[in-house]
């Protein structure tokens, strides 16, 4: 199997501009900025948290933002974070704990509401509950078992590329033909110009194995949804050498592929579709499905089983920037 | 009631035995065409108050049964000279007629009396005729006539936007709308991607359009019925005649096969701004090097074997190529399509009352996409193929009857998706093939135009329609996570599922005088095919899919009342036409759709939903004259409901337009050589969904957005205007010149709005800001253009 997310994103994005495409080249359309009269809006409440095997829970509480918002830090200091909910995380196997907000670097925003003893274990469910100005919002998610890569390697781009220094990375995996599973890849590169703080997404975001159910596949992955909060604080240097799909000599590359529950899943498709291929102005776009139950809630509680693998391209030809 | 008031009425016919026939074709004395809508009126000399009459039909036949007397004639029909004379009918007659257009006779085309007109007489109430010429004379873009924008004009059909051949016609979708070509199904109208339709106006010769009361001999639609006719060609002299624009020319040729016996008529178009426009590319453009073309070719061949029996051959084809590729080369793609119809006609007059017409027909729709990513290549394709059997009696026992009764056997094979994929080095990665689907659909019908008295008139019909999805056929069983668990197999030709549904159709005429009418209408239609549709716009990349035992047939219910009132002479016609339409099982994708789903049945990834629209239309049009043209008005309301989709709750459809006006003036300064018409349009804006605000998450921005289509966007408007200039016209030779402006001032229409994230952040700082704004991408400013027209 290949990577069919790269003609996802092109053919989402071609596909419908094309007869702007043709009306530009043949009549001279134009497009022109606009006001938008937009009905009012209350933020509400957003969730997200994560639990992985191993790993305690992590969850950051912030609020949405209304869309022509006037948006910068003052902004996030006052309105965005919420630092006095009261949270809780139960295990199936009768497990609790209850989360303090503290520093946390793997967290998109460094401070998050962390479990200080209960972690992550594999086949085990985790509820997690909020108290926040007297509402109450809860979910539930399952840890399921991790799973292993048969091989992992450098794949080449074609010669219209420099396939001296620009590659991609395969996975070869094997699928559990007896049971439906969803899954998940994210990368971290270290390299001299810069080491990723956060995970990067590949793409599809998420991916169940209907197309492949039992089967031995290959997979092709790029980094995609990169972000400011991935290239915060770094320089321009840096930030330019982060912002890119592809792998470099020189790059050590950690591979984290995971597996999660089906209302993960479907959080992950819809959510992560969103954020990172964005939608298109033809069609409606899909709506986020949560799995957090309450009133003007936003998010979700995931639960994802893990494991990282590394590989190193060594520098031979030099760093090609 | 109705029935028994027929047959007692055909008894009585048939014991009075005084009655004769008078019946036979009207034809174009120029080019020997058959000419229908044509009013044959016989007034009894003896009781001029008295007269009866009737309309040819697509063949050109009229039959009218009348007692033995003597009577004037009548022949008439808008830009023929009349013929009028004197009969004496004693027995039964075959008689053909020849008329003479009026701008060949040199002669004003007079309207006498008080004669009652086809809108207000008939009890079609919502059938609506544009004369190709009528379309001509419009304002056009790129100077080009268009059949399918000009349709878009009148009141209760909505554009499908800027530019989009699309249509929606009384809040129904785009597939609801049947289009026929010589009686076979076009599956796609538009050429480059919509801003062209299909139909080359120098090779059709009628249309007309029916968007509610539907007759019981139409089926297989559910809103509207577009009827195109292609010329037959000039049974009489050779001739050329054809057009140079800007962007694409056509030319037709047509003559006699045989003098008066046997013709033919060959249309064709294509652009060639793919030529014309590559010397001026840059380099790096994505159209350098690429095909980017329409074509397209009319041919009909039509033989009188004798009085009794004519043939007709008509065949369309037509194609679409479009490549692109990114600077670097590494992205490429090409988007290609073809139309193609062919159909056979037998005409058979089996006696003065009795015409046979049957055909058959095959219709074509193929989509072919090839899109390249580095060594990586990817196909999609679609299509739909249809062959067609249909055998229809018309039988005019009385001149108060006119029965058609019928059977219309189709065979549809549906391909709504072939994927495959290639790595290079001939690797070919094996995506799940998307099985073709195949249904049979066989209806048998029967329908009556029944004059009751001078003032009412009935139009009513049944419509049984058998619809069966046959095998070969795999059905994939799922558990509740959409996870395939087992299969059922149907061989070949096995009913996988089936509907019988009968429609009902009626309408009513009461003639209050010879210049108003009331007509309303009551019908029920069953639509077996769907067409789904992923974007908001109609494109090329639709797929069709039949019903199946998930996806029920469309179902819709309308009723409608409307006031005809003509005014001096029937020189200005008018109409309000209120309606009421409800509609079920239609289809849309489910929301969130993943990749993993290809693996299904394709209508396994739809949901199905109910729809309702009502509104009132309003129509004023001046026929005569030198100042000329239509103001249409409607006021609508089109709502959707599905379980699965914004929650449950009702929403706003797409194509809802509160107000849609459109004007349409001509006049003529010079008869027959110098004329302006001009054209304005104005739609209230589409709706859309908006984001209303976004919050982070995984470090991502995501989109919350408003309820489905919560958002309207700014109205639509805009200005053409275009000046026909006649440069010679002799009976041999004609040249003239066509200048259009479209968009006059320069509207930016909405095309479509997006929101766009500016997330302003310096490397290095810590501060930043996010910046959200909202563009319009507007497709066509304004554009001069110039036609030279010329026919020999």
């Amino acid at each position: 199997m290949i990577n069919i997310g790269l003609f996802e994103v092109w053919w989402r994005r071609i596909r419908m501009v094309l007869p702007v495409l043709v009306a530009t080249l043949l009549f001279g359309a134009c497009e022109t900025e606009i006001e938008v009269d937009l009905p009012d809006y209350e933020p509400k409440i957003v969730i997200e948290g994560t639990i992985e095997n191993g790993q305690p829970a992590i969850v950051t509480l912030t609020r949405s933002i209304p869309y022509f918002a006037e948006m910068d830090m003052q902004y996030i200091m006052n309105n965005l974070f919420i630092g006095d909910a009261s949270l809780i995380v139960t295990s199936s196997d009768g497990e609790r704990d209850s989360l303090t907000l503290q520093f946390c670097p793997d967290s998109p925003l460094m401070i998050a509401y962390v479990s200080p003893t209960l972690r992550g274990r594999e086949n085990t469910s985790y509820t997690l509950t909020v108290s926040y100005e007297g509402k109450e919002y809860s979910a539930v998610t399952t840890i399921p078992h991790t799973f292993d890569l048969d091989s992992i390697w450098f794949s080449y781009l074609s010669e219209i590329l420099n396939k001296d220094t620009m590659r991609t990375v395969r996975v070869l995996m094997s699928d559990n033909g007896a049971e439906a599973n969803y899954y998940r890849f994210q990368v971290k590169v270290s390299c001299p110009k810069f080491t990723d703080r956060l995970w990067v997404s590949t793409v599809p975001v998420a991916f169940d194995d209907k197309t492949f159910n039992g089967l031995t596949f290959n997979y092709e992955l790029e980094r995609y949804g990169i972000t400011m909060l991935h290239t915060f604080g770094m320089s321009e240097a840096q930030s330019q050498a982060c912002r890119r799909l592809t792998f470099r000599p020189g790059d050590t590359i950690y591979v984290k592929h995971s597996l999660m529950d089906y209302n993960t899943y479907r959080f992950m498709v819809t959510g992560g579709t969103e954020a990172i291929l964005g939608s298109n102005p033809f069609t409606n776009p899909a709506p986020v499905v949560s799995n957090i139950e309450g009133e003007n809630v936003l998010g979700a509680w995931c639960g994802f089983a893990s494991k990282i693998d590394k590989i190193f391209w060594e520098d031979t030809v030099g760093y090609y920037n | 009631m109705a029935i028994v008031s027929f047959f007692c009425n055909v008894q009585n016919v048939w014991a009075q035995g005084q009655r004769v026939t008078l019946s036979g074709t009207v034809r174009d004395a120029s080019s020997g065409e058959s000419l229908m809508g044509v009013y044959v009126i016989l007034t009894d000399t003896t009781r001029p108050q008295e007269s009866q009459g009737c309309v040819t039909n697509q063949a050109g036949f009229y039959s009218i049964s009348v007692p033995r007397s003597t009577y004037k004639l009548s022949v008439s029909y808008l830009s023929y000279k009349t013929i009028e004379e004197i009969l004496v009918l004693d027995k039964t007659v075959s008689r053909s007629f020849d008329m003479e257009p009026a701008a060949i006779a040199g002669e004003e085309v007079v309207i006498q009396g008080e004669r009652t007109d086809r809108n207000i007489a008939s009890a079609d109430v919502g059938r609506m005729e544009m004369k190709i010429e009528a379309i001509k004379a419009m304002p056009a873009l790129m100077g080009e006539a268009d059949i399918i924008k000009s349709i878009q004009l009148l009141p209760g059909v909505m554009s499908g936007g800027e530019g989009n051949s699309g249509y929606y016609v009384r809040g129904g979708g785009t597939d609801q709308n049947l289009v026929l070509l010589d009686e076979a199904t076009v599956y796609n109208t538009s050429h480059l991607f919509g801003f062209f339709s299909i139909f080359n106006a120098d090779a059709v010769k009628d249309i007309d359009m029916i968007k509610s009361g539907m007759p019981a001999y139409y089926g297989g639609r559910a809103a509207s019925i577009l009827n195109v006719y292609q010329k037959e060609g000039d049974l009489k002299r050779f001739g050329v005649d054809g057009g140079i624009g800007l962007i694409f020319s056509h030319l037709t040729v047509q003559g006699p096969l045989k003098k008066n016996k046997a013709s033919f008529i060959i249309s064709g178009r294509r652009t060639y701004a793919d030529a014309l426009i590559q010397p001026f590319l840059k380099p790096k453009s994505p159209l350098k090097g690429m095909d980017f073309y329409f074509y397209d070719l009319n041919a009909k061949f039509n033989v009188i074997v004798n009085d009794k029996h004519r043939l007709y051959f008509g065949a369309y084809y037509g194609g679409d190529v479009y490549g692109f590729k990114s600077s670097s080369g590494m992205t490429r793609a090409t988007f290609k399509w073809y139309n193609a119809t062919a159909s056979a006609r037998w005409n058979y007059i089996i006696s003065p009352k009795l015409f046979l017409n049957t055909s058959a027909t095959f219709s074509y729709y193929d989509f072919n996409t090839e899109m390249g990513m580095d060594v990586f290549q990817f196909k999609l394709g679609s299509g739909i193929r249809d062959y067609g059997l249909k055998s229809e009696l018309t039988w005019m026992p009385t001149p108060k009857h006119n029965l058609r009764f019928g059977v219309h056997e189709l065979l549809h094979q549906c391909i709504p998706g072939q994927y495959a994929v290639q790595a290079g080095e001939g690797v070919d990665f094996a995506l799940p093939k998307v099985q073709p689907y195949f249904a049979n659909e066989l209806s048998i019908y029967a329908h009556d135009e029944f004059d009751i008295s001078r003032r009412w008139k009935l139009s009513f019909g049944l419509r049984y329609t058998n619809f069966c999805h046959i095998g070969a056929f795999t059905r994939y069983v799922t558990d509740d996570f959409g996870n395939v668990v087992d299969s059922i197999q149907y061989k070949p030709g096995e009913i996988v599922s089936q509907y019988n549904k009968v429609e009902p159709r009626f309408s009513v005429r009461f003639l209050i005088d010879s210049m108003t009418s009331l007509k309303a209408s009551a019908t029920l239609n069953y639509q077996f095919l769907h067409q789904i549709s992923i974007a908001s716009i109609s494109l090329p990349t639709d797929v069709w899919m039949p019903s199946t035992d998930l996806m029920k047939p469309q179902t819709v219910v309308q009723v409608s009342l409307g006031v005809f009132r003509n005014f001096y002479h029937h020189m200005f016609e008018s109409y309000v036409d209120l309606y009421y339409k409800k509609m079920y099982n239609l289809a849309e994708y489910r929301d969130g759709l993943d990749l993993g789903a290809v693996v299904l049945n394709p209508d396994q990834l739809y949901v199905f939903g109910q729809g309702w629209s009502a509104g009132a239309e309003f129509f004023f049009k001046k026929t005569r004259g030198k100042f000329t043209g239509f103001i249409g008005y409607t006021l609508g309301y089109t709502r959707r409901q599905f379980d699965d989709l914004n929650n449950g709750n009702p929403y706003w459809a797409k194509y809802d337009r509160r107000h849609d006006v459109s004007i349409n003036l001509t006049y003529e300064i010079l008869r027959n050589k110098l004329s302006v018409s001009a054209l304005w349009v104005y739609q209230t804006g589409n709706t859309m969904t908006i984001p209303l605000g976004y919050y982070f998450y995984m470090g991502s921005y995501i989109t919350e957005y408003s309820e489905r289509n919560g958002y309207r966007m700014p109205p639509y408007h805009r200005l053409d205007l275009a000046v026909n200039w006649t440069i010679k016209k002799t009976s041999k030779f004609e040249t003239g010149l066509n200048f259009s402006v479209y968009n006059v001032y320069n509207r930016k229409n909405p095309f479509f709005i997006y929101l766009e994230t500016h997330a302003n952040i310096e490397p290095g700082e810590t501060n930043f800001s996010i910046d959200n704004k909202a563009y319009q991408m507007s497709l066509f400013p304004i554009i001069p253009s110039v036609t030279w027209n010329f026919k020999f």
